[in-house]
C-alpha cells in the first residue's frame, strides 16, 4: 500500500509530462508558424511548476519568413510570421531615415545567425538578434552598416562599427 | 482510519494536485501597431495610445513638440521583507497606498504594467527565486489599469527570496517581445532587499543578505542568500545600455536595510539603469524612507517620464541640426544627461528633457519647439 501510495506521489509530480516541471528549467520545443515553417522555441517552468508558452527562438525553418530575416522593412507584415521575425529598429545605432530591419529573437548567438552578406557577427543580446558589422562588412538584403549612436555604445563594442539595419 | 483509506485520499490529493498543476498558461498581450502615412500635422498626439510615433525623414522648419506616449512597466518586490514596517505601515502597504495616489494622475498619458517577484504561486523558498526568462509579466501595459495592480496588493501577500535580476529580465524580455512604435518604455524597480538568488556565488566567501543585512558580514548557509549585487548591477546596465534595445530603469529602495552594501548596490543600479534621483546632488536611487517619501518619488518618475519624453516629426540629418526652445527660452543639448536634451531613440525620434530643463508641471502654455536643420 505504501509502495502504491509513494508510486502515486511520484506520478502526481513528475508525471505530468506537458505541466508539471521543476521551478527553472528550461526546454525545447517546436511551435506552428505560418504556412510550413516550424519555429523552433523554449518552454522554461515556473515557480509553481508549470510549464510555460512555447517562445520562438531563431529563424523559421522552412515557409517563406525565413527570407525575410534581416532585410529592411516598415511594417511587420513584411518581415513573415511575426513569431520568426518582427519589424524593428534598434535604438543603439545613428539612424536618420528611420530604417527598420526584420528581425528575430533567441538565446544563443547561434540563433541568429544568417548565410546571407558577409564579414558579419551575430549577436544575441538579452534575447534579441543583430547583426555586428565593420567597415568589410557586407550586409545582408538592402540592410546597411549603421553606425553606433553615441561614443559610450562605441566604446562597448570597439571591435564594431555599428548594427546592419 | 484505515491504511487503505489513508492511500486514497493521498492518490486524490495527488490527482487533484496533478491536474491543478497541468493547468496551461499561456497568453501574450501584443499591442497593436499602426503605420500611418507622412502627414503634414506636426503635433502628434501622445495621448492617444493608437497614435504612432513613426516620424518622417528630415525636413527643415519649426516643430512643436508634444509628450511620448509612455508604457510605465512597475518590478515589485514581493520578498518576505516587505512585510516589514516603513513608518506606521508595512512596506507592502505603503507601497500600494503611494501607487494609488500616484498612479490615477498620470493615467491620461501613462499605460501602467507590473511584475510582482517573486510568483505569488512559489512552491519553496528555494523555488520563489526562480523567476523564469519569459515574455509574461503579471500586468501587461494598457490604460485603466491603476486598479488592477492595487488588486495585486490585496490579493497576494509578500513571501519568499529576492531574485531581482531575473525579474528584471523578464520584464525587459516582454518589452523585447511586444514591440511598439507609439509608446516609450521604462521599468521601475521598487525594491526594499538586497537582490539574492545567484546559485553560481560562493556561500562561504559571499556577503550574505540574511543575518545582519546586505553585506553585513556571516556566513551564508547557500548560495541563494549570497548578495547579488555583480549580477544585478550588470544586468541594469545591459537593459539600459542594450544597442538593440534599451530600456531606461528607475530604482526605487524603500527603506529597509541600510547597509552599506546594500545602499551600494542599490546606487550602481540606479546610475547603471540611466534615470537616477539627482535631487540630491550625486545621482543615486529613489530613497524611500517614509510613506510620504515613497509617494513624492513615484510621482517624481512619473513626472519625468510624462512631462519629458519627446517625438519630433523631423529627424536632422546633421549632427547638430536640431535645436530646442522651451517657451522661447534655448534647451541645451546635454549628452551627459544632467541639465538639458539628448536623443534617446534617435531611431523613433524620441529625445528626452534631463534634469532642470525638465519642466516641473503641466501648464498648458508649455510649449517646446524644436528647430530643424536638413542635409
Amino acid at each position: 500500500m505504501r509502495a502504491l501510495a509513494l508510486a502515486v506521489l511520484a506520478f502526481a509530480a513528475f508525471g505530468c509530462d506537458t505541466t508539471a516541471c521543476r521551478p527553472g528549467t528550461q526546454r525545447g520545443c517546436l511551435d506552428g508558424a505560418d504556412g510550413a515553417a516550424q519555429q523552433p522555441g523554449y518552454q522554461a517552468c515556473s515557480a509553481s511548476g508549470e510549464w510555460s508558452a512555447c517562445y520562438a527562438v531563431g529563424a523559421c525553418v522552412g515557409g517563406a519568413s525565413t527570407r525575410q530575416r534581416y532585410a529592411r522593412c516598415d511594417s511587420d507584415a513584411q518581415c513573415g510570421d511575426p513569431q520568426c521575425a518582427v519589424c524593428g529598429r534598434y535604438s543603439g545605432v545613428t539612424n536618420p531615415a528611420g530604417a527598420g530591419i526584420c528581425h528575430s529573437y533567441c538565446q544563443q548567438d547561434a540563433d541568429c545567425a544568417t548565410g546571407e552578406g558577409s564579414g558579419l557577427t551575430p549577436r544575441c543580446i538579452l534575447g534579441q538578434c543583430g547583426l555586428f558589422c565593420d567597415a568589410r562588412s557586407r550586409c545582408p538584403f538592402d540592410s546597411q552598416c549603421l553606425a553606433w549612436a553615441n561614443s559610450a555604445i562605441a566604446a562597448a563594442y570597439p571591435a564594431f562599427q555599428g548594427l546592419c539595419q | 482510519m484505515s491504511a487503505s483509506r489513508l492511500a486514497g485520499l493521498a492518490l486524490s490529493g495527488a490527482l487533484l494536485g496533478t491536474l491543478d498543476a497541468c493547468g496551461a498558461r499561456t497568453g501574450l498581450g501584443v499591442p497593436d501597431v499602426y503605420d500611418v502615412p507622412d502627414v503634414d500635422d506636426v503635433n502628434i498626439d501622445a495621448s492617444d495610445a493608437t497614435d504612432v510615433a513613426d516620424v518622417a525623414a528630415c525636413r527643415e522648419g519649426r516643430f512643436v513638440l508634444t509628450a511620448r506616449a509612455a508604457d510605465l512597466i512597475f518590478v515589485i518586490d514581493r520578498s518576505t521583507s516587505m512585510n516589514q514596517s516603513l513608518g506606521s505601515l508595512s512596506r507592502w502597504r505603503a507601497l500600494r497606498n503611494a501607487l494609488a495616489a500616484s498612479l490615477p494622475r498620470f493615467e491620461a498619458s501613462t499605460n501602467v504594467g507590473a511584475l510582482f517577484y517573486p510568483e505569488a504561486s512559489s512552491v519553496s523558498r528555494e523555488a520563489s527565486c526562480q523567476v523564469v526568462n519569459i515574455p509574461q509579466l503579471d500586468l501587461a501595459p494598457s490604460t485603466g489599469n491603476a486598479g488592477r495592480v492595487l488588486d495585486v496588493f490585496s490579493t497576494t501577500a509578500p513571501n519568499g527570496s529576492t531574485p531581482t535580476a531575473a525579474a528584471l529580465l523578464r520584464a525587459y524580455n516582454w518589452v523585447v517581445r511586444n514591440p511598439s512604435r507609439a509608446r516609450a518604455r521604462f521599468l521601475v524597480l521598487a525594491t526594499d532587499g538586497a537582490p539574492a538568488c545567484n546559485a553560481a556565488l560562493n556561500p562561504a566567501t559571499c556577503a550574505c543578505v540574511t543575518g545582519g543585512g546586505g553585506g553585513g558580514g556571516g556566513r551564508c548557509s547557500d548560495a541563494l542568500r549570497c548578495l547579488d549585487d555583480t549580477r544585478s548591477i550588470e544586468t541594469v546596465r545591459q537593459i539600459a545600455s542594450n544597442p538593440l534595445t534599451a530600456v531606461p530603469v528607475y530604482v526605487v529602495g524603500l527603506a529597509g536595510d541600510n547597509s552599506p552594501a546594500y545602499t551600494a548596490t542599490l546606487r550602481a543600479m540606479a546610475v547603471a539603469g540611466g534615470r537616477p534621483n539627482r535631487a540630491g546632488g550625486a545621482p543615486s536611487f529613489y530613497d524611500a524612507r517614509e510613506p510620504e517619501t515613497l509617494g513624492a518619488a513615484l510621482s517624481a518618475i512619473q513626472n519625468e517620464i510624462a512631462r519629458c519624453t519627446f517625438v519630433t516629426p523631423s529627424r536632422p540629418t546633421v549632427t547638430d541640426g536640431l535645436r530646442l526652445s522651451l517657451n522661447g527660452r534655448d534647451v541645451a543639448y546635454d549628452p551627459t544627461r544632467v541639465n538639458g536634451w539628448d536623443w534617446t531613440d534617435r531611431a523613433f525620434g524620441e529625445l528626452t528633457l534631463f534634469g532642470a530643463a525638465c519642466p516641473s508641471d503641466a501648464s498648458p502654455d508649455t510649449q517646446l519647439v524644436a528647430t530643424v536643420a536638413c542635409e
